[in-house]
């Protein structure tokens, strides 16, 4: 019979290149492990992200890959593994996606109708802050925002 | 113009701790950045690890109400934040915000909850730039 996973098992956030992560890399790392200690939940929609996930830090021209499984996440220096899902931002526009609230298992962002989430909408618009994939693979950058969200 | 090196205050001295405490708490933006100033009340460990400098700050409603020589307990520390002296000199001094230094690697959140960064970046940002009012001998190769 095949063993079943603990879903209450501690989900687990690894910074693959250790000492030499860069800055969104680094961030990332401590932002999600803290995110999911504190929001336990959160591991069931990190469970159902099936692609990676990247982030573009445009100011500091650096960018990290979460990499999704079931027992934890890597994320590793770069965009690597053909993420499904891009975040090219500035570092101001980072910290505003990480404050928006994302409800219903990641899949309905009451943050967006915020004065943030208006001006993060508006920024998408206007093609200041791209999400690439935000239409092909949308409930996947909806679940990125929820699991980097702050929100409780 | 600049400041005499004679009148600058040694970079995280106890007069240097002093004259910043003083520059950020005139700086309306630093309260303004905060996301509930009157929920602020933490201390914290600004440090410089390769100049062997650590000091404790404490805020209360979003105003420093002490900082000098490090001497909380471990336990009492909400945050340490780290960066070496060339990496607060930029910042202070307007040549990247510190959010942006953040997000490069080069300042470090060494404890305590990222998510105190990302909600109060404003006043992150501002705080760490209002140091540049202070007229500063930094450490040697700053």
């Amino acid at each position: 019979m095949p063993r079943q996973r603990d879903v209450h098992a501690a989900y687990k956030v690894e910074v693959a290149d250790g000492d030499q992560a860069n800055g969104v890399a680094s961030i990332l790392g401590s932002l999600l492990q803290q995110n999911f200690d504190k929001f336990p939940e959160r591991a069931a929609i990190a469970r159902r992200m099936r692609r990676p996930v990247g982030v573009y830090s445009k100011d500091t021209d650096a960018a990290a890959t979460i990499v999704f499984g079931q027992e934890g996440a890597v994320i590793y220096n770069g965009l690597v593994e053909k993420p499904s899902v891009t975040v090219h931002a500035t570092v101001n526009q980072i910290l505003d996606v990480a404050q928006l609230k994302v409800v219903g298992k990641g899949l309905v962002p009451v943050g967006f109708f915020t004065k943030r989430g208006l001006h993060v909408l508006g920024e998408i618009l206007r093609h200041r802050l791209v999400v690439k994939g935000l239409l092909t693979h949308t409930m996947a950058s909806l679940r990125t925002i929820a699991l980097v969200s702050i929100a409780e | 113009m600049c400041t005499p090196v004679s009148e600058s205050l040694k970079f995280f001295s106890p007069e240097w701790c002093a004259a910043a405490a003083e520059a950020s708490n005139a700086e309306p933006k630093v309260l303004a950045g905060f996301r509930e100033p009157a929920k602020f009340s933490h201390r914290m460990e600004f440090g410089c690890p390769d100049s062997g400098l650590a000091t404790h700050i404490e805020f209360k409603e979003g105003v420093v109400v002490s900082w000098g020589a490090a001497e909380f307990p471990e336990d009492d520390i909400w945050l340490r934040i780290n960066a070496d002296a060339a990496t607060w000199r930029e910042a202070a001094e307007g040549g990247k915000e510190a959010g942006q230094l953040l997000m490069a690697g080069r300042i470090k959140f060494a404890k305590g909850p990222m998510s105190a960064a990302i909600e109060n970046g404003g006043a992150f940002n501002n705080f760490i730039r209002a140091w540049g009012q202070v007229p500063t001998a930094w450490p040697d190769g700053a």
